[in-house]
């Protein structure tokens, strides 16, 4: 991962997205830089004025133009839609772990990697890699959501799960648009405001799984 | 001398080399008996700062998939207490296994979160490890970790020596929570005490105003 999986959009001026690599990231809009020295974060304006940062700033700041909501995720008609090149992997097994003859629990293992694409809209989720695997869910059939090191976990009906490891993008930013779709169409179907997405997807409301 | 020993040992080296790492509070781990570790997670290093700092022998709860990354995890893990954790669907088995091992009196050590934070800020709880700690009704040694996420962020593919605090403050007693209605109940009074503790533990000795919070 990189900086610019926490700064997928410019904290400075909201352009969308980001570049960079490593512990560096640089908006081509606004000429916003942003880099990690030793232990600390600096951003220096297109001026040149260098500022010490917190992680923290530059999420609220993210998060206060718009978050992953940007021009980048609308379609020209104005639909949202947005969709990302990324490696699809499922579960495929479940193993017990055993160690000096006592269980210590269930290890998951995911299938071999292969190039996909994940498509997002205000109504599903869309899933297409090699394998032909993939499908479309509404958010309200989504079981969890939660990034996982580089990844994006979604647990999917049947005791599915379905894991993506973004190429190109942001794991930041596609955690946050699908949490932002998920809230958004329970809150729309009156179902409650979702209060945790793992290990389910659970509403104020009822106080229950949903 | 088991695994666990040479590990922790080993993982002391390491977070020797890696950050200046400053451990307070180790009189309030109990000498014996059962308690749950409760940690702020806000670095890729914070579970080698926290089994390295704990002179209690702790099994630690981690994600199921861990298990399965290659043979050297495969081998490692269990050696070193690991629980595997299912963490997208409710696992009762994972439960079970914690009470089993309070019970025994061990210590578990659990990360609340449930993920490293993208930006250092302590994220929501999983309710799940709250309903747990009141159903146990062990002590909870709460762990505050500060600097780690200055050392080794989620998003750097290379930790940076950074001044490192792991701060243990005192057992918190919340008794005994047998029925379901009970626990849900002290959810949220139980969820947001432990998140102020936290976060005082973490904040105390934080050098202000960098790459953190």
């Amino acid at each position: 991962m990189a900086l610019k999986d926490l700064c997928y959009r410019c904290p400075g001026c909201g352009h969308d997205p980001m570049n960079g690599e490593g512990d560096r990231a640089w908006c081509r809009s606004c000429g916003t830089r942003i880099r990690r020295r030793g232990d600390q974060l600096f951003s220096t304006s297109a001026g040149g004025r260098r500022r010490r940062v917190t992680a923290s700033a530059l999420s609220r700041e993210i998060e206060r133009r718009g978050g992953p909501i940007s021009p980048q995720t609308f379609r020209a008609d104005g639909t949202l839609e947005y969709s990302a090149r990324t490696m699809v992997s499922w579960r495929i097994s479940e193993e017990p772990v055993w160690h000096r003859g006592v269980l210590r629990g269930f290890s998951e293992t995911m299938s071999p990697e292969v190039p996909g694409r994940v498509t997002a809209n205000r109504e599903a989720l869309t899933v297409q890699d090699g394998r032909r695997r993939g499908g479309r869910w509404g958010y309200l059939e989504l079981r969890a959501l939660q990034s996982s090191s580089s990844a994006l976990q979604i647990s999917l009906p049947g005791n599915r799960l379905v894991q993506f490891r973004f190429t190109t993008d942001s794991p930041k930013r596609w955690e946050d648009l699908l949490r932002s779709l998920v809230r958004e169409t329970y809150h729309r179907a009156g179902r409650g405001d979702v209060v945790e997405f793992q290990p389910a997807i659970v509403t104020r409301s009822c106080g229950s799984r949903a | 001398m088991n695994w666990y020993s040479v590990f922790r040992w080993v993982v002391r080296g390491v977070v020797g080399i890696l950050v200046r790492l400053e451990v307070t509070g180790r009189e309030n781990i109990p000498e014996r008996g059962p308690f749950l570790l409760i940690a702020n997670h806000q670095g890729t290093l914070d579970p080698l700062l926290v089994q390295g700092s704990c002179h209690r022998t702790v099994h630690t709860f981690t994600k199921s998939t861990q298990f399965s990354s290659g043979p050297v995890f495969r081998w490692l893990l269990p050696r070193i207490n690991a629980i595997p954790a299912r963490r997208y669907r409710v696992d009762p088995q994972v439960v079970r296994i914690a009470l089993r091992l309070l019970k025994r009196g061990e210590a578990v050590g659990i990360y609340p979160e449930g993920e490293r934070s993208w930006d250092g800020t302590l994220q929501p709880f999983r309710r799940g490890t709250v309903r747990l700690i009141l159903k146990a009704g062990v002590p909870v040694v709460p762990c505050g970790i500060a600097g780690s996420f200055r050392a080794w962020p989620r998003w750097s593919r290379r930790p940076t020596r950074a001044r490192v605090s792991v701060r243990f403050g005192e057992p918190i007693h919340f008794g005994v929570h047998d029925r379901r209605h009970e626990r849900e109940e002290a959810l949220e009074a139980t969820t947001a005490r432990i998140a102020r503790v936290l976060v005082a533990l973490s904040q105390e000795s934080r050098p202000a105003d960098r790459t953190g919070a």
